[in-house]
């Protein structure tokens, strides 16, 4: 009963704050000093011809009216224009790309595999590093690994990204030429091209985030070493590996699970810089492009796509910590 | 022409590569054969690599030039023929001619070519060219060159023949060759506005698909053989389609590959590398100058760079209706005032990169274009003669706090920083305000009353006449409500000379009244000129036959092809 | 969810000692607070270092040949210590000086503006409690959960030209950077709360901003000065990565991140231009952290290795 009502809450509150960014983000790009119709005027563009493009486009009516109608479209789906040259964007309707004669949804679902590909690579490595070496550090406190480890997570936290990617591609694709200097290639096309064009940038974001794990995984490791149920664990005989393995580590990996989600939360939301250095076509590729060209529909799709992302990684996170630690969920 | 905005072709590669797929790629001079002995032949597969996430095919939704990607699929009534060291003369394309005029320059007539076939295999007839300037009515298919819009239907009365609508009554075609049609008001130019994309014939009663743009049935050598947003497009020839017949168009490769979404950086590296299908590959976007100056270093690149020869128009608005702007005398001072060296360094790095000093309006390889220099000074100017004109003004002490707005995008700060550096020598200062290309419109075109005195811009005209050079630029119109007419000039003489020149219909005679209008308008001095923009691109050593006419400064991709 | 950043209340030490102590722990954290020093000195006096070393802000192509830096390693040189700029000849000293005003500014404004209305949100929260409490926290989650990033480069493309850049970041920066601080806040006021001197002075009659200023501000300034000396490299990063992908500090105006965009392109002609700005964003954020590092470990030497 209890897990139930937590689970409703926690889905009630994401779907509440759902809706905020949703109408927050409308309101910002509705005061926008831009006019999406000006771009499918043509050229030259006569007041005339936007007035047309902007009924045609459904800007012609009151804001919340236009609010109202991109609700419903996520719904129901939305019509622009009538008869048989009426464009039809089928439900979840997150608005129609005018410039490029497609969904939103559709844009963002292409591109996806990109940003998806490249995010949870680099989270799988950051993971088992920054908490290998996290774990390393706190059972060698104090010894040169120790303050090595340490000394790289502290550059690797105050290293921009795009000056990591540069520095790498500059190493490894162009002095060296042992990895591919950008470009994705499809899973689904060639596994192993898939894997060998994304080990840099994998690499690239792991080193910037496996040193917030590691420091993390280090703080509460000494923490917890120093707490009564592992002194217990040790006087009752249990060697070492199980000591730290089975009972320090589930303590260690609570926060490491927190932060975890948020990140990958944000990284998939948009790996905007990433993707720049690198040469990938993902979402956040995607936004910039859209950005350049003033392209609304494409922006607002991809903002509260984006924040559906994020928001879902925090309510897991929470679900997950529930399922953890009992405790978290009376709050 | 109301509003045109052709400049932001120019404006900015990567954020109008969407409008902008006009740009296309070029070799200088040398054309027919190729560095690596052997010659450009028929056959062969050619890759086209752009920035732009998608490639208009839809000829009511396309701003292409007649020379670019869309002339490989759609012919129009009219076309141009370009050559370098000259200047680009009209021809016909699916008409037999270059249009009657008649009524004074009211009424246009052309007769279509025998035997021309769609892609499809059907006949192409006149009724089909009506159709498909009609679809270009309807606001689902916005988006394209719309010159011919408001000469047919003023005020946009006509929504397009969907959904019960109409025909279009302007156009009349007496039988299945004969298109007649009957302008709203005298316009000499109407058959270079022939040559843009809605004049391409769409099948009767076809296109009423959002994706038209997809598969459109083609009269061009190509056929879309597929296209995937974002991924790329490929053309393969069209049977129906005759070499000997189409004498604007070589049709060379057996293939057409566009690879879309690219990233420009990465374009110029594999065509710097050269190797694999990259060597019948050619970039889309102009090369930047962090690359023009790579490129330079390395002979074999340096081999496969093209420049053109001419180009857009840069300049500097001069805002008349501010201040001491408003006086001739001290809008004189800023044509010595200016260092055009520095701005040509900030563009690309050199003056042979960045395009030859600018002292008219209208842009080499415009018929009847006449070079004159009214404010005769080296490229970087001459300081201290703007001193002494601004000090006969009454401002001995220079200007001061002048804003000067331009976008932030394409090296314009930069080219902004050279501007205000050489003002600053003739004691006028200047603030820069930079904007991104929307706050751009939004703020120096839209806007009844902007705060700005200088604006810095590039315009490069649509169709090869004097015409796109001066009418958006200072007819009064054109001053606000999306219009271009930067320096805000109302003058009643200019505008009364620009309704004339266009009213003409002997080619000869407007040309002679726009050169009229270049020389006063210069003397008013309500802008500066600064450069000719030259483009340059990059292509694989195994293509041939880039060529770059004195005008547009894009490659002719009707020309090309792979050498074996 | 647990705080990442927890910080326990220290009874009230003198913070410049602590500061001072911290610096002078190792050798390390000692270069770290020289660069600091350095930098700030850097931004503060840019007019009078560019003007020491002859130059300023203005474009000379004498100093450039086909539109790359004249002579080797970008042009670096006792005319121009850092070189000059590809296409302008612009002295990069002075875009590096000028960008670290811009850098800072934005850095410490934002953390500021954070750090006031985190402290005043977070207190409010912890002291009074009940729904206000639950309020501020739900609204915490949303901001966290809000993808700040793309929202920003969104409201960047949307404000009125009219209105400054800096400050527009430093209020978006700091609008957004709030609920960090709010969290920790709350929990050291909910602890302080329950403690003694507190319900005490409550007891007593004390007004609640009697209560604010006299027992709870002076408890929680080490924690607040930590979490803030955090905040300011998190800030100055922010505002590179938002100017680096042309949204942040519009030019003319100097900053680091647009000019390592710039540079990017231009790695393989003239690494230097990519170095100086790299360098000094990378410096400036490191020196930051671990400062604020050993400041925690001094405060809280419970947290010590903790980020």
């Amino acid at each position: 009963m209890r897990t139930a009502k937590f689970v409703l809450t926690r889905v009630a509150g994401m779907i509440i704050v759902l809706l905020i960014v949703t109408f927050v983000t409308f309101l910002v790009f509705y005061v926008l000093p831009s006019d999406p119709a000006q771009l499918a005027c043509g050229r030259p563009c006569s007041p005339e011809a936007l007035s047309l493009a902007r009924e045609f486009m459904g800007f012609n009516v009151p804001w919340y009216q236009q609010f109202l109608d991109f609700l419903g479209g996520i719904f129901s789906g939305r019509t622009f224009g009538t008869g048989a040259t009426a464009i039809h964007c089928t439900a979840p309707c997150f608005g129609y790309d005018f410039q490029n004669n497609v969904e939103v949804l559709t844009e963002i679902t292409d591109r996806i595999e990109v940003s998806f590909s490249v995010a949870f690579g680099a989270a799988v490595i950051w993971l088992i590093s920054g908490v290998g070496l996290g774990v390393l550090s706190a059972l060698r406190r104090g010894r040169p690994i120790d303050r090595i480890t340490m000394a790289v997570a502290m550059a690797g936290v105050s290293m921009p990204a795009y000056l990591a990617g540069m520095i790498g591609i500059t190493i490894f694709a162009f002095a060296l030429d042992v990895v591919p200097k950008n470009g994705y290639v499809s899973i689904t096309d060639d596994p192993a091209q898939w894997a060998w064009h994304l080990v840099l940038p994998w690499l690239v974001l792991a080193f910037l985030h496996a040193a917030i794990y590691a420091r993390l995984t280090r703080g509460q490791m000494v923490e917890t070493l120093g707490e009564d149920f592992i002194r217990t664990a040790r006087a009752k005989g249990l060697t070492e590996t199980k000591v730290v393995g089975k009972h320090a580590l589930r303590n260690v990996l609570l926060p490491v699970i927190t932060v975890f989600g948020v990140d990958l939360g944000a990284l998939l939301a948009g790996t905007v810089i990433t993707e720049r250095i690198f040469g990938m076509a993902g979402v956040g590729k995607l936004l910039v492009d859209a950005i350049a060209g003033m392209n609304l529909p494409v922006m607002l799709g991809v903002t509260l796509f984006s924040a559906l992302i994020v928001t879902f990684m925090n309510f897991a996170v929470d679900l997950f910590y529930g399922a953890l630690d009992p405790r978290a969920r009376l709050t | 022409m109301k509003g045109s905005q052709v400049k932001r072709l120019i404006a900015g590669v990567a954020v109008t590569a969407t409008l902008l797929t006009a740009c296309g790629a070029n070799d200088t001079p040398s054309g027919g054969t190729a560095n690596g002995g052997g010659t450009v032949k028929a056959g062969g597969t050619l890759y086209i690599l752009t920035d732009s996430p998608s490639q208009q095919f839809d000829p009511a939704k396309s701003s292409n030039l007649v020379i670019t990607a869309l002339s490989l699929v759609h012919r129009r009534l009219t076309s141009w023929s370009v050559a370098p060291g000259k200047d680009t003369e009209i021809v016909p394309d699916l008409a037999t001619d270059t249009g009657k005029a008649s009524d004074g320059g009211k009424t246009w007539t052309f007769t279509l070519k025998d035997g021309l076939k769609f892609g499809d295999g059907t006949p192409i007839k006149s009724a089909d060219v009506k159709w498909g300037l009609e679809r270009s009515f309807a606001p689902a298919f916005s988006g394209g060159l719309t010159y011919h819009k408001d000469l047919l239907s003023p005020g946009l009365a006509y929504k397009g023949p969907f959904d019960g609508g109409k025909e279009l009554d302007t156009i009349e075609t007496p039988d299945d060759k004969t298109i007649i049609f009957h302008l709203a008001r005298p316009y000499g130019d109407f058959n270079w506005v022939a040559s843009t994309p809605a004049f391409a014939p769409v099948p009767k009663g076809k296109g009423a698909e959002a994706d038209y743009g997809n598969h459109p049935v083609t009269s061009g050598p190509y056929n879309v053989q597929s296209y995937e947003r974002g991924k790329g497009a490929t053309l393969v020839r069209n049977p129906n389609w005759s070499a000997t017949e189409d004498t604007t168009r070589k049709g060379y490769p057996d293939k057409i590959e566009f690879q879309l979404g690219q990233q420009t950086a990465v374009i110029a590296k594999r065509l710097i590398d050269d190797s694999g299908n990259d060597q019948t590959a050619f970039g889309a976007p102009f090369v930047a100058p962090a690359q023009l100056v790579q490129i330079t270093g390395n002979p074999s690149a340096k081999s496969r760079l093209v420049t053109s020869e001419s180009g857009a128009l840069a300049y500097l608005s001069l805002n008349v209706t501010r201040g001491k702007l408003a006086d001739p005398n001290v809008r004189k001072a800023f044509q010595y005032a200016v260092d055009k060296a520095a701005y040509q360094v900030a563009s690309a790095g050199s003056p042979d990169l960045a395009g030859e000093v600018a002292t008219t309006l209208i842009t080499p390889g415009i018929k009847g274009r006449e070079k004159f220099d009214l404010y005769p000074a080296p490229p970087a100017g001459d300081p201290e003669k703007a001193k002494q004109l601004l000090a006969q003004a009454g401002l001995p002490n220079g200007l001061d706090g002048l804003v000067l707005v331009t976008r932030n995008e394409n090296s314009y700060p930069e080219k902004a920083a050279a501007i205000q550096a050489g003002l600053a020598r003739a004691g006028i200062k200047v603030t820069i305000k930079t904007l991104d290309t929307d706050a751009y419109t939004q703020e120096v075109d839209t806007k009844e009353n902007p705060d700005y005195d200088l604006a810095l811009s590039s315009w490069q005209p649509d169709i090869p006449s004097a015409n796109a050079n001066i009418q958006p630029l200072f007819q009064s119109t054109e001053i606000g409500g999306g219009g271009v007419n930067e320096s805000r000039l109302n003058d009643p003489d200019i505008d009364k000379g620009i309704i004339d020149a266009q009213s003409s219909v002997d080619p000869a005679d407007a040309a002679k009244k726009w050169v009229e209008l270049d020389k006063k308008l210069m003397e008013k001095s309500v802008v500066v000129p600064l450069i000719y923009t030259r483009n340059s691109f990059l292509h694989g050593s195994k293509l041939g036959n880039f060529v770059i006419g004195k005008f547009p400064a894009y490659v002719d991709y009707r020309q090309w092809g792979v050498i074996q | 969810m647990s705080d990442p950043l927890p910080v326990t209340p220290t009874a009230a030490r003198s913070l410049p000692a602590a500061l001072w102590r911290a610096i002078r722990s190792d050798a390390w954290t000692m270069v770290c607070a020289v660069i600091i020093a350095v930098i700030v000195l850097m931004a503060v006096g840019a007019d009078l270092w560019v003007a020491v070393e002859g130059q300023s802000l203005t474009p000379d192509i004498g100093n450039l040949v086909n539109g790359v830096p004249k002579g080797a390693l970008g042009g670096v040189s006792g005319d121009h210590w850092f070189g000059v700029e590809p296409l302008t000849g612009i002295d990069m000293f002075a875009l590096v000086a000028h960008g670290a005003r811009v850098s800072l500014l934005v850095g410490i404004g934002a953390t500021v503006l954070a750090t006031v209305l985190g402290v005043l949100i977070g207190v409010v929260a912890g002291y009074v409690g009940g729904w206000l409490d639950r309020l501020v926290t739900w609204s915490a989650d949303v901001f966290l959960g809000f993808p700040y990033l793309i929202f920003m480069i969104a409201l960047g493309a949307v404000t009125p030209l009219g209105f400054p850049r800096q400050l527009l970041l430093i209020l978006v920066l700091g609008v957004f950077g709030w609920p960090r601080i709010a969290r920790i806040v709350r929990a050291q006021t909910l602890s302080l709360t329950k403690r003694n001197f507190v319900s005490a002075s409550k007891a007593m009659g004390g007004g609640t901003w009697h209560v604010f200023t006299t027992q709870l501000l002076p408890n929680l300034w080490a924690p607040i000065i930590v979490v803030a000396s955090l905040t300011i490299p998190a800030q100055i990063g922010s505002e590179a990565a938002l100017s680096f992908l042309g949204v942040g500090v519009r030019p003319p105006t100097p900053s680091w991140g647009r000019t390592i965009s710039t540079a990017i392109d231009w790695f393989e002609t003239d690494p230097m231009y990519l170095i100086f700005p790299g360098l000094m964003l990378f410096l400036i954020t490191l020196a930051f952290n671990v400062v604020g590092d050993s400041l925690r470990d001094e405060l809280d030497p419970r947290s010590k290795g903790r980020l």
